[in-house]
C-alpha cells in the first residue's frame, strides 16, 4: 500500500518555492520525492499529455512525477528503514547533442563514517543507509539523502537526441523509447548505495577511509579485499577485465539461482585437429538462448567475397545455401547487421550461426533484435575464426568434418568467477562511473545494475531475477 | 539495448514540441552543443515569447534568470572536506562528485548505447563521445 502526501520546503540554494511531493511505499521504507522544480517546469510542466501505460497523469509534469513515484515505490517496498528517505529531484536541461544526451544522474548527497550503530568502523556509508543503520536521520532535515536530476529536454528538441524521449508509462512497454522507470530504478540504486566512493581510477579513498562497498569487493586472483589493498592494487584491479568479484554472503548464495550457465561452443570432429575444444562465445540479443541439448552441426563457412570471407549480407548463393543447410554457418562480421546475417543463413536452412569477429579483442555479444530469427547465433574471436577456417579449407560442398556444438557450460555461470561470485564491471579501458560500481555485462540474465539499461529488464530487484537486493542486504540494508 | 526507431519517436517529439511552444511563457532554452560543451556557461540563449510564440533574444533580466537557474541546476558542487560531528561521526558532502550519470548515445550504426559515468565532466565527455561503453557499443556495431 502506498501513501502520498504534500508538503512544502524552501530550497535555499535554488531560492525557489518548492512543491514537495511525498510518496511512500509502506512495506519497508518511506521514500519521499522532493520536487525541486519551479512552477511550470520539470515536474510542474503543464504540457497536456494523454495517460500512457498506466500513468494516469494528464500533463508532462504529472507523468514525470508519477513515474518517479512508481520507481520510488518499487525501491521502498524492497528495502527497510525506519528513517524516511528524501530524494531531491528535478527535471532540468542537461547536456545533449543531436546524437547523445545525459538521461539523468543520481547519487548520495552525503557519506558518513563512525555514526552511532555503524557496523564497520572507519568506513563510509551513503546517507540513506547510515540513517537506517543509526535509526535516526544523519542528514540535516533540509538536505536530501539522494540527489537526482533528469533531462527535461530529452528527445523533445532537435539538439537533444530527437526522437528518443522518455517513455513515461509504468507498464514497461517502452518500445523504442527510453523507459524512465527503469532508468530511475537504476539511478536510485546508486543513490541508495550501489557504488563505491573510492576513486576507482586512482585507487584513492575518501579521506583515507574505505567505502562499505570496498569491504565486499574481492580480487578473485589474490583473494584480497579492496578495503585492504593499496591504491595501486585497487587501480590495477579496476581494469582487470574479470578480476573483481562481489564477496558478500547474500549475493553469493543467490548467484546460482539468478545467473544462467555460460554459453560455449564445443568443436570436435575428424578434421578439427588442434582446433578441437571449447570456445568462449558472445551471446546474441536475438534468437533463442543456448541451452541443453546443444545445437550441433557441421561447421560450414559462407564464402561470398573475393578474399574468401563470407558476410552473408544478401540472400545466400546456391552453393552457400547448400553448404549451410542443416549445418552451422560460419560468417564474418562486417558490412551489415548481425540480424541480417542471421536471417540470411536461417532462410538458407542453417541450424545456427557463428560470427567470426573481424577485429582482435575479447569476445563480445551480438546486438540487434528481430523476432523472426529462430536459430541461435554466437560470436567468436577473430583468432578463433582464423583457426577454424584453416580447418575448413578442405571440405566437400556439404560437410567439413568439423562439428560445432552450441550449448552451455553447466560448470560456469555467465558473469561469475570460478567460485560462482558475480563479477563487477572492470573493462580494460577504465570508464569513470561504470567501472567497479556495476555488475558485469556478462551476467545472464541481464541485471538492473549493469552499466547499461537493457531492454529486457523486468523491474524485479530480487532473486530469482535480479541480484540488486541481495547486495543491498550485504552492505547493511 | 534500446534500438533506434526515429520515425515514431520523432513524430511524438514534434507533437510535444508544438504543445510546449504553445503553452510555456518563457521556456525554451536552446543552447548550441558547443555552448553546452563549455559547461553551459556561454552560448546562444533564446526564449519563446509568451505572446507571439516566436523565438527571440532574452531580455537582460531573463538572461540573468536563466543563467542563475542553470548554475543552480548544474552547480558543479565540489566534494567537501571531512566534517567532524559532535557525536564522533564524520561527514563528507559529496556534491557532484558522487553523482552517477546515465548517458545515451547513438553510435555510428544508429543504435542507442547507454553507459553510466560519475561526475559532470565525465558525463559531458561521454556525451561528446570521448569515452564510451566500449563493450556495449561493440556489440551493436555490425
Amino acid at each position: 500500500m502506498s501513501t502520498h502526501k504534500l508538503s512544502t520546503l524552501q530550497h535555499a540554494a535554488a531560492a525557489l518555492a518548492l512543491l514537495c511531493v511525498a510518496c511512500a511505499a509502506q512495506a519497508g521504507a518511506t521514500i519521499t520525492i522532493v520536487n525541486g522544480n519551479a512552477p511550470g517546469e520539470g515536474f510542474n510542466d503543464p504540457t497536456p499529455l494523454a495517460p500512457v501505460g498506466g500513468n494516469a497523469g494528464t500533463t508532462l509534469g504529472q507523468q514525470r512525477l508519477i513515474a518517479f513515484q512508481h520507481a520510488a515505490d518499487i525501491w521502498a517496498s524492497t528495502i527497510n528503514s525506519s528513517v524516511p528517505i528524501r530524494v531531491g529531484a528535478s527535471f532540468v536541461p542537461l547536456s545533449c547533442t543531436e546524437s547523445s544526451a545525459v538521461l539523468g544522474s543520481a547519487g548520495a548527497n552525503d557519506i558518513f563514517a563512525d555514526f552511532p550503530g555503524a557496523p564497520k568502523p572507519n568506513t563510509w556509508y551513503p546517507s540513506a543507509l547510515a540513517s537506517k543503520l543509526a535509526g535516526m536521520d544523519q542528514a540535516s532535515p533540509d538536505e536530501p539523502h539522494i540527489r537526482a536530476r533528469f533531462n527535461s529536454r530529452l528527445g523533445l528538441f532537435p539538439d537533444c537526441l530527437p526522437g528518443s524521449s522518455f517513455y513515461l508509462g509504468l507498464d514497461n512497454k517502452h518500445g523504442d523509447l527510453i523507459d524512465l522507470v527503469s532508468v530511475l530504478l537504476h539511478e536510485m540504486g546508486h543513490g541508495l548505495g550501489f557504488q563505491t566512493f573510492t576513486d576507482a581510477e586512482t585507487g584513492e579513498q575518501v579521506e583515507n577511509k574505505p567505502s562499505v562497498w570496498d569491504h565486499f569487493l574481492i580480487d578473485n586472483r589474490s583473494n584480497k579485499l579492496w578495503a585492504n589493498m593499496s591504491n595501486a592494487e585497487r587501480k590495477a584491479s579496476a581494469v582487470s577485465g574479470d578480476g573483481l568479484s562481489w564477496n558478500g554472503a547474500n549475493v553469493r548464495s543467490a548467484v546460482p539461482f539468478v545467473l544462467a550457465p555460460q554459453s560455449r561452443m564445443a568443436v570436435s570432429g575428424a578434421a578439427a585437429g588442434e582446433a578441437s575444444g571449447n570456445y568462449e562465445v558472445g551471446d546474441a540479443s536475438f534468437g533463442p538462448a543456448l541451452g541443453e541439448p546443444a545445437v550441433s552441426g557441421q561447421l560450414m563457412p559462407v564464402v561470398d567475397q573475393e578474399n574468401g570471407s563470407g558476410l552473408a549480407c544478401a540472400p545466400l548463393s546456391e552453393a552457400n545455401a547448400l553448404a549451410v543447410k542443416g549445418n552451422v554457418a560460419l560468417v564474418d562480421r562486417g558490412a551489415c547487421g548481425f540480424t541480417v546475417k542471421a536471417k540470411n543463413v536461417q532462410d538458407a536452412g542453417a541450424r545456427a550461426m557463428v560470427v567470426a569477429d573481424n577485429a582482435p579483442g575479447a569476445v563480445t555479444g551480438l546486438g540487434g533484435s528481430d523476432g523472426t530469427i529462430v536459430i541461435p547465433a554466437v560470436r567468436i574471436t577473430q583468432q578463433a575464426g582464423v583457426l577454424l577456417k584453416a580447418k575448413l579449407a578442405s571440405r566437400s560442398p556439404t560437410a567439413s568434418g568439423v562439428v560445432a556444438s552450441l550449448g552451455i557450460n553447466p560448470d560456469r555461470l555467465a558473469g561469475a568467477d570460478q567460485a560462482n561470485r558475480i563479477l563487477l564491471y572492470t573493462p580494460s579501458e577504465f570508464s569513470r562511473g561504470s567501472s567497479v560500481s556495476h555488475y558485469s555485462t556478462d551476467a545472464k540474465a541481464n541485471q538492473l545494475m549493469e552499466p547499461a539499461i537493457n531492454g529486457d529488464l523486468t523491474r524485479e530487484l530480487k532473486p530469482p531475477r535480479d541480484l540488486s537486493y541481495p547486495l543491498f542486504i550485504d552492505i547493511g540494508w | 539495448m534500446y534500438n533506434e526507431h526515429i520515425i515514431a519517436g520523432a513524430e511524438r517529439a514534434r507533437r510535444m514540441r508544438g504543445t510546449v511552444g504553445a503553452l510555456l511563457a518563457v521556456a525554451a532554452v536552446a543552447l548550441s552543443p558547443s555552448a553546452q560543451a563549455a559547461g553551459q556557461q556561454q552560448g546562444i540563449v533564446v526564449v519563446r515569447d509568451a505572446e507571439t510564440g516566436q523565438l527571440r533574444a532574452p531580455t537582460a533580466a531573463e538572461l540573468k534568470a536563466l543563467r542563475t537557474r542553470e548554475a543552480q541546476l548544474q552547480p558543479g558542487q565540489p566534494r567537501s572536506g571531512a566534517m567532524q560531528r559532535a557525536d564522533g561521526s564524520t561527514q563528507v558532502r559529496l556534491g557532484d562528485s558522487g553523482m552517477v550519470y546515465s548517458v545515451m548515445r547513438r553510435d555510428a550504426g544508429g543504435n542507442l548505447v547507454m553507459e553510466c559515468v560519475t561526475g559532470s565532466p565525465a558525463a559531458d565527455a561521454a556525451v561528446r563521445n570521448r569515452k564510451s561503453a566500449a563493450k556495449r557499443s561493440e556489440e551493436q556495431r555490425p
